[in-house]
This record gives C-alpha cells, structure tokens and sequence, in this order.
C-alpha cells in the first residue's frame, strides 16, 4: 500500500516583529491555532550560527500555507529606510510556489497589508494578487486570516470569525493573570511560550464550550 | 600471506602491489560501510525522550538521541502552565458570573 503523507497545515507568519504591531501578530498566531493550524515564525530560530536567510528559507520550504504582513513599508524615523523583510520573504515564498518541486507549487498564501490597495504604489508587480487590508485592527486581521484558512479547508467545521476573535479577548484576558503566576512579562512573552500557553487555552476552552 | 609474501601466480606482479590492492579494497569497503550503513543504522536509531536529568547519561550502552533537553531551574514546564491558565480561566468565569 502506499504511504500517505503527513497533511501539512504549518503556517508560516512572515510580518513586523514591533511593539506596536504585537497585538496583531498575536491575534494572528491565536486565529490560526484556532482554526486547527499551526503557526510558525522566525521568531523560532535559536541558533546563531546558523544563517538566517537559509533558515528561513528552510522554515517556508516546510510550511504549506503562508501569512505575508507588508504593512510596515513607512521609513523607520531613526535611520530613514524602509524594511523590506517582508517584501523579500514574501518574494521568496512566491517563488518557491512558482518554480519549486510539485508540493511547493501547491503552497498557499494570503497577503495583508493595514490600507487596502495601498501596495499598488509601493509594490506594483504584486498587482494582481489578491491583497486583504486589516486597517491595523486585530478583529479585521483575525477576520481575514479565518476567511482565508476557511477556504483551506472547505469542508471542516471551523469556528466563524466573531467567535474566534470573543475567544481571543477572553485569551487577553487570561494570559496577563497566567503569566503573573509564572512570573512572566505578557509584552515580552516569547513566540514559543505565547503559542505553547494558546495551545493549552485552546485546549481548556474548545469552541463548543465557549463561555 | 603466501599470496603477499611470493607475488600473484596467475599475473606474477610484485608482491608490494598485491598488498596496496588488499589494502585499497579493505578500505574502500570499510569507507562503503561506514557510509551507507552507518547512514541506515543511524535512522533505525530509537529515539527516546530523555529529560535533562538524564539526557548526559548513557542508557546501558543503547544510543540514545536527545530531542529535548531544557535547564531544570528555568523551564515552566506544560504542567505548571497549564495549571496557571487554568486558574486565570476560572477567575475571569467566577469575576463574570458575579
């Protein structure tokens, strides 16, 4: 008999890792976990021998789906440049899609960006895809990413939007009094702890049971 | 040893030559096996979680790949994570019940 291979549902989040874009990039790890999926990020890597690029290039060879954030293209006001990360891993990502081996071509992704049709000035060639504003709103971003995964996985049973993001404000709520016990900071909680303690809520609130 | 010590009969060649061959096939196959079956062996290796207790020493001899290791003293582990969210789940029902 043939063996099956493993479903992969490995998200990988590629957007701005700044305070003030936290709030978001936690909503959008906590939707996809929500939804069944698992998110992945930079924000893993540990070893600094190691080269980044290849690493992250090996962290989206590996992950099927694909979160791309481009809406930190504003100058930095300390040095006066843009960053262009994103811009760059989302390029890769295409390309691994476009000219990889057959279970890359089968990658999916969605592009967010805060104002809608904004990328049209700043990143024409990226015109014809379909990108999704999220107006720096966690409850827009949360809607976005579970419209996408939806269309995934069209025959599973997911949570709607409204509900995950009422779980994500009860999440809010819980992680400052969980991480008080622990004597942990929420602002600086690490990606690999703030996804194991969403895991776990996940876990203690299924979405049947929702209060 | 008859072999190294008077020459090949059939060929007649120097008895140094029929040695480095010996020598160059007993190496190559050693090399060969190191390689590839030392690439097999090592994917049949069992993997056994080892906590960081244990994870430096050996297991009566039997290879053993670490795939978890953490500091005792600054790991929370699952349990004590869990228990603290549970806690912070049932303050917010009990704060919203009242």
């Amino acid at each position: 008999m043939p063996r099956r291979k493993k479903p992969n549902f490995d998200v990988f989040i590629n957007c701005p890792f700044d305070k003030e874009y936290r709030a978001i990039f936690d909503a959008v790890v906590f939707a996809v976990l929500d939804c069944g999926f698992r998110p992945r990020s930079a924000l893993e890597f540990g070893d600094g021998g190691a080269v980044r690029i290849i690493e992250l290039m090996r962290l989206m060879r590996s992950a099927r789906y694909g979160v791309h954030d481009l809406s930190r293209v504003e100058l930095d006001p300390e040095n006066g440049l843009p960053r262009l990360n994103m811009a760059l891993e989302l390029g890769i990502f295409l390309g691994l899609r476009h000219s990889g081996s057959r279970t890359q071509k089968n990658k999916k992704c969605v592009i967010m960006d805060s104002e809608k049709y904004r990328y049209q000035e700043y990143c024409s060639d990226i015109a014809g895809q379909d990108v999704k504003a999220h107006g720096n709103d966690t409850k827009k971003a949360i809607s976005v990413i579970h419209a996408w995964l939806k269309r995934q996985v069209p025959t599973v049973f997911l949570p709607s939007a409204g509900v995950i993001s009422k779980r994500y404000e009860d999440f809010q709520q819980d992680l400052p009094v969980a991480c008080k016990d622990l004597n942990w900071s929420p602002q600086e909680l690490d990606f690999l702890d703030l996804r194991r303690a969403i895991e776990l809520w996940l876990k203690k609130v299924p979405a049947k049971g929702l209060t | 040893m008859f072999l190294l010590e008077s020459g090949c009969v059939d060929c007649a060649v120097s008895p140094n030559f029929c040695s480095c061959l010996a020598l160059f096939t007993v190496g190559g196959l050693a090399l060969f096996r190191s390689r590839l079956w030392g690439n097999r062996m090592s994917s049949k290796t069992p993997v056994h979680k080892v906590s960081s207790h244990n994870a430096n020493k050996s297991s009566h001899g039997k290879t053993v790949r670490v795939i978890r290791q953490t500091p005792q003293s600054a790991s929370v582990p699952d349990s004590k994570l869990k228990k603290a969210i549970d806690r912070a789940i049932a303050k917010r029902l009990t704060a919203a019940n009242h």
